[in-house]
């Protein structure tokens, strides 16, 4: 069975106990779309003519992905009532050109969505490591975005996520994402090269943002 | 969500600037203020309520919060001095010229594992009465108060829940800026969940779709953008649009398509802070037919400035003045 986001990988079909979980999670689809898609226009709408915004979009959890998280097969399930405490069901990101153009985006969306639950930014734990960086936040969902059959539907999340990265913190993430489906054929060799390509976008991004500051700064009087 | 059954409840009387020593406890007999709560809930619309959002520090943890998971989920002693905690906190809020009130925390069954706890305030009276360990309201107490003010948080004892809450206020769209923000601000720290920049930009696309359907209808178009001009200039700064329609557009064709155009209840009733400028880029012109073929767009600001409406019986004469800038030739006018 290939997996919807990542279709060269094929995956396991899904367990009775996931699959079960999977139609549950599918029941409350459309709901959850309509969510989808009244905080992506807000998200739009808070961030109209914010310079440096690459691209922002909003997906609902694949319901197969969403299983196999909630019901890892030979682990400890992580949720009690999935379909309410599991955060990423419905998710943003916003991708900007530059670093400091994740800090404007933060503040600016900070006006419009009010219900801050946590933020983290991301990054390797050592200072001499490379790897994933993203700033991610959660937060709540308003009431008033709530669609129709909101509270018709039974267990429904409290709160989205939302990922704020500039293009080359994306750039290594998306690949090395779909990489890390291989699990453990992945080598030390194969994580070294994985870790120069993060360097490389860490580098990247510090020579955009250093460029960016002096062409403005010799722009200014 | 109605509220569910009661399960536990404290009471405690907090004055002004008051940090200690509370008089209050446990409520013995639960029966004796159940039926007063869910009325009281029921009058204000609690389960419809403003919706805030709390704002939580690393962990997700705040006072309000901490309290209130600790009053739904843990034990009678836990209930006891995390009410205590929100005496005080309630106490600090209020500022000299608030009179003593009764701050009741509600602790009720919600469905499945989730609990709900509800913090109310009442004026005083003389209610409390101590039986040994626990106290009692007088029997009526409750149901010949006025509710001054509630908060409903809910959920699961778990990462999810109880992050916002259902409020009820009535001085949050009061002129008196301290009186307004004392419950939501400063007692819960919430903020409303529409922001003023969110809820401006609702508000004008809900009168935009408005006055595009009353298009066929000059005179109810007339009377929507006799409402914007007001509410530009108007000294109440929080609105919702359900005010907006109740106050300024008391009936008519305008009044129901702007409540049309606002789909879900929660939106509609949503209070948020009206920035006037944004509003004013935002809905920005005002385009009138004249009879004899003269098309005027006036942005909103000018009206009554550089654009004037005559009114001589029945006829309204546009008067436009102002220093022409750029001119040009248009086929379609």
């Amino acid at each position: 069975m290939a997996d919807p986001a990542h279709p060269h990988i094929t995956v396991p079909p899904l367990t009775a106990d996931q699959q079960q979980l999977a139609d549950a999670f599918g029941a409350r689809q459309p709901i959850l779309e309509a969510l989808r898609e009244s905080l992506e226009d807000k998200a739009r709408q808070a961030l109209h003519e914010v310079p440096h915004i690459d691209r922002l979009s909003f997906r609902v959890k694949d319901r197969a992905s969403f299983a196999r998280k909630c019901r890892p097969v030979g682990k400890r399930a992580l949720y009690a009532d999935p379909l309410a405490e599991v955060e990423d069901q419905v998710a943003g990101r916003v991708i900007v050109f530059f670093s400091h153009d994740l800090q404007v985006v933060e503040e600016r969306l900070s006006t419009w969505f009010t219900g801050l639950v946590e933020a983290t930014k991301k990054r390797p734990e050592r200072a001499t490591e490379f790897g994933y960086e993203s700033d991610h936040y959660i937060l709540a969902i308003d009431e008033h975005l709530k669609p129709a059959g909101w509270y018709e539907a039974g267990s429904m999340p409290t709160t989205f996520e939302l990922q704020i990265r500039t293009l080359f913190m994306h750039a290594w993430a998306e690949p090395q994402h779909d990489l890390g489906y291989k699990g453990s054929s992945v080598t030390d060799e194969h994580s070294r090269m994985l870790a120069w390509v993060a360097a490389s976008a860490w580098g990247a991004d510090r020579m955009f943002e250093d460029a960016w500051m002096a062409i403005n700064a010799q722009a200014s009087p | 969500m109605a509220l569910g059954k009661l399960l536990a409840a404290t009471a405690f009387e907090v004055a002004p600037r008051q940090d200690s020593d509370f008089e209050g406890g446990i409520i013995g007999r639960l029966r004796s203020v159940e039926a007063g709560l869910a009325r009281a809930a029921t009058k204000g619309h609690l389960e419809t309520g403003l919706p805030v959002s709390l704002r939580l520090e690393r962990n997700r943890t705040c006072e309000i919060r901490e309290a209130a998971l600790k009053a739904a989920f843990g034990t009678k002693a836990e209930l006891l001095a995390k009410s205590q905690v929100l005496a005080k906190r309630l106490g600090l809020a209020m500022d000299g010229r608030s009179d003593v009130s009764l701050l009741i925390v509600s602790v009720h069954q919600g469905t499945g594992a989730s609990r709900q706890v509800c913090m109310w305030t009442f004026p005083r009276g003389q209610v409390l009465l101590r039986r040994g360990a626990t106290i009692n309201l007088g029997d009526a107490f409750i149901l010949e108060s006025n509710l001054r003010k509630a908060a409903l948080l809910s959920g699961a004892n778990n990462r999810t829940g109880f992050l916002t809450a259902r409020v009820l206020d009535y001085q949050i769209r009061g002129d008196d800026r301290r009186a307004a923000d004392f419950w939501i601000l400063e007692f819960l720290d919430s903020r409303p969940q529409m922001s003023g920049p969110e809820g401006t930009s609702r508000f004008a696309a809900v009168l935009r779709v408005a006055n595009n359907k009353l298009e066929c209808s000059p005179e109810e178009q007339g009377v929507l953008h006799t409402a914007i001009a007001a509410i530009r200039t108007h000294s109440k700064k929080r609105w919702s649009i359900a005010d907006f329609a109740a106050e300024l557009l008391p009936t008519g064709n305008a009044r129901t398509e702007v409540l049309k155009a606002s789909k879900l209840d929660d939106e509609r009733n949503a209070v948020f802070e009206l920035d006037v400028q944004q509003f004013d880029r935002l809905i920005e012109y005002r385009v009138y037919q004249l009879d004899n073929g003269i098309r005027v767009s006036a942005p909103f600001a000018q009206v009554g400035e550089g654009v004037r409406i005559e009114e001589s019986g029945h006829r309204r004469r546009l008067v436009a003045t102002g220093l022409i800038q750029t001119e040009r030739l248009s086929r379609n006018g």
